[in-house]
């Protein structure tokens, strides 16, 4: 669980951590809303559900296109991920305004499904390929883990989205759109991490650690105003001066007691010496 | 290295023998924990429905909207309806809400399968086998439950065991590709999972396709594959490998 205490330090890794699980999430509701639904998007069933596997595994080389062969850099590949998933937002929002009432529509939701999801899993394979740039090495299991956790707290809801929309089978495409739009928006907010050794997480966790002190004694400061502030500095300044003086005097009696020493001390040295002698 | 090779090239060229074994247990792995949700809308399926006319001679196609509205005496078509377990179960009209609790005890499964994924990857890496392996013959066990009874509450139970298990095992793919490979092959290893999901998928709907989607037949077909894996998991030996990507110490 060091991980969720790390997360509370380490900013950037936990907006990343944010985003990353509203785009997993997003993209768990997706691939299992789109499979729940097989039968309501019209035509074969068994060929639908052959062709949403076709989706995956051209998805799968799609994704491994765009990790392993364009050399662009990490940022621009988070626009580009971002931006696929807000276009695969705007494929499923037609099938909920036309639904699968005639042959031509029934083909065209279904290509409009398997688009919107081949987009979207692209950017679900790229979230998976990708966790090394979005949490440092150390804490990528913890984050696969916990990630997971929360996609599937999210799906415990999705037998009941008949209540929430009127009529399941095309409004929860809608919702998908909006999923997917909001994922891929905030998806541009995501940020390279670099890959960190333990000592670096602790010096930036010691630099939080300088800045949350300093936040707190400057509002310590505004809190008591700078008129007390100055009171106090004056206070301070006598009670260092009277401690100089106190010191001074100090160090002038034990001078003075010293050569007082020194001299009792000369006299008992001449006082043994004429008793030995 | 070169930067423009593909998944195949790396996964033949930048892997040893043991990993190369390793990656293709971990997909097939992937692959059957995932028939547990795979397996739901044909688990699901809706029955073709015919009601009886006005003329109360004839039946006629009809939807479960109608029927239920206007309370029409139905039979399910023998011709073209699958061999479902809403079918098997009558889970229509009123009886509707058991098949939502039943989706939702597998949804809730998986998210408790989720939660344990925490207090399981904290083991070291040979337990973490072990208990993906206890976890997938569970799960195979459970299929066949299911197989041999068949009363709402036993399926229901056994379901919610069996995503719950695939849940962990799923999981355990990710995290020894994450504790063990680095680079492209990482990648690599990622994506190739996901192929399998895909390319199993694809089977899956033919081989649903043959039988019509006889749900007894699903489940035995898949405790049984389900079994051969976790069987093969367990007699796998790669403890040595495994146990060298330890050095990255992960924290948790």
């Amino acid at each position: 669980m060091a991980f969720l205490r790390e997360l509370s330090h380490l900013s950037q890794i936990r907006n990343n951590f944010g985003i990353y699980v509203f785009a997993w999430t997003a993209s768990s509701i997706t691939y299992n809303a789109v499979w729940l639904e097989l039968q309501s998007l019209g035509g074969n069933f068994y060929v639908n559900m052959i062709l949403i596997s076709t989706i995956e595994i051209i998805a799968s080389f799609g994704a491994s296109i765009f990790s392993l062969k364009f050399n662009i850099s990490n940022s621009l590949k988070f626009c580009m991920k971002a931006l696929v998933a807000i276009f695969a937002s705007f494929l499923f929002l037609p099938i909920s305004l036309e639904g699968s009432r005639n042959s031509f529509l029934t083909t065209f939701s279904i290509v409009l499904t398997l688009s919107g999801k081949l987009l979207s899993e692209i950017v679900s394979n790229l979230i998976y390929v990708h966790a090394p740039k979005v949490v440092t090495d150390k804490f990528i299991p913890s984050y696969m883990v916990s990630v997971r956790l929360f996609s599937r707290i999210c799906l415990l809801f999705l037998p009941y989205m008949n209540y929430l929309f009127i009529s399941l089978h095309l409004h929860a495409f809608a919702f998908l759109a909006f999923v997917w739009g909001l994922a891929g928006f905030l998806m541009m907010f995501a940020k390279e991490v670099q890959a960190q050794g333990i000592e670096e997480i602790l010096n930036e966790f010691k630099i939080d650690l300088v800045s949350r002190l300093s936040i707190f004694s400057a509002s310590s400061v505004l809190s008591h105003g700078p008129e007390e502030m100055l009171r106090n500095y004056e206070v301070e300044q006598t009670n260092l001066q009277e401690i100089n003086k106190l010191r001074a005097s100090s160090i002038h009696q034990s001078l003075i007691l010293r050569t007082k020493g020194n001299d009792c001390h000369k006299h008992s040295k001449d006082d043994s010496e004429l008793n030995f002698g | 290295m070169k930067k423009n090779s593909n998944i195949f090239t790396i996964f033949i060229n930048q892997s040893t023998r043991n990993e190369k074994q390793m990656i293709t247990t971990l997909c097939l792995l992937f692959a059957f924990c995932s028939s547990a949700f795979i397996g739901i809308p044909i688990w699901f399926e809706e029955p073709k429905l015919l009601c009886l006319s006005a003329d109360k001679i004839t039946y006629l196609p009809c939807t479960e909207e109608e029927m239920c509205s206007k309370k029409l005496i139905y039979m399910i078509d023998p011709q073209i309806s699958p061999i479902s377990l809403v079918s098997e179960l009558n889970l229509l009209c009123e009886r509707k809400y058991i098949k939502r609790l039943l989706l939702t005890v597998i949804y809730f499964g998986g998210c408790l399968g989720a939660f344990m994924n925490f207090l399981i990857y904290i083991r070291p890496i040979s337990r973490k086998k072990a208990l993906a392996c206890l976890g997938l013959v569970f799960a195979s066990a459970n299929y066949l439950i299911i197989f041999f009874r068949s009363s709402e509450i036993m399926i229901g139970f056994c379901l919610a065991i069996i995503s719950f298990t695939s849940i962990i095992g799923n999981a355990y793919g990710f995290i020894i590709i994450n504790e063990y490979f680095a680079g492209d092959l990482a990648k690599t290893a990622t994506i190739f999972m996901r192929l399998f999901w895909g390319i199993f998928g694809i089977f899956f709907g033919g081989f649903c396709y043959l039988i019509q989607s006889n749900w007894k037949m699903l489940f035995l077909t898949m405790g049984t594959l389900v079994m051969i894996d976790s069987l093969y998991l367990l007699f796998f030996k790669s403890e040595t490998g495994i146990k060298e990507g330890l050095s990255k110490g992960v924290i948790f």
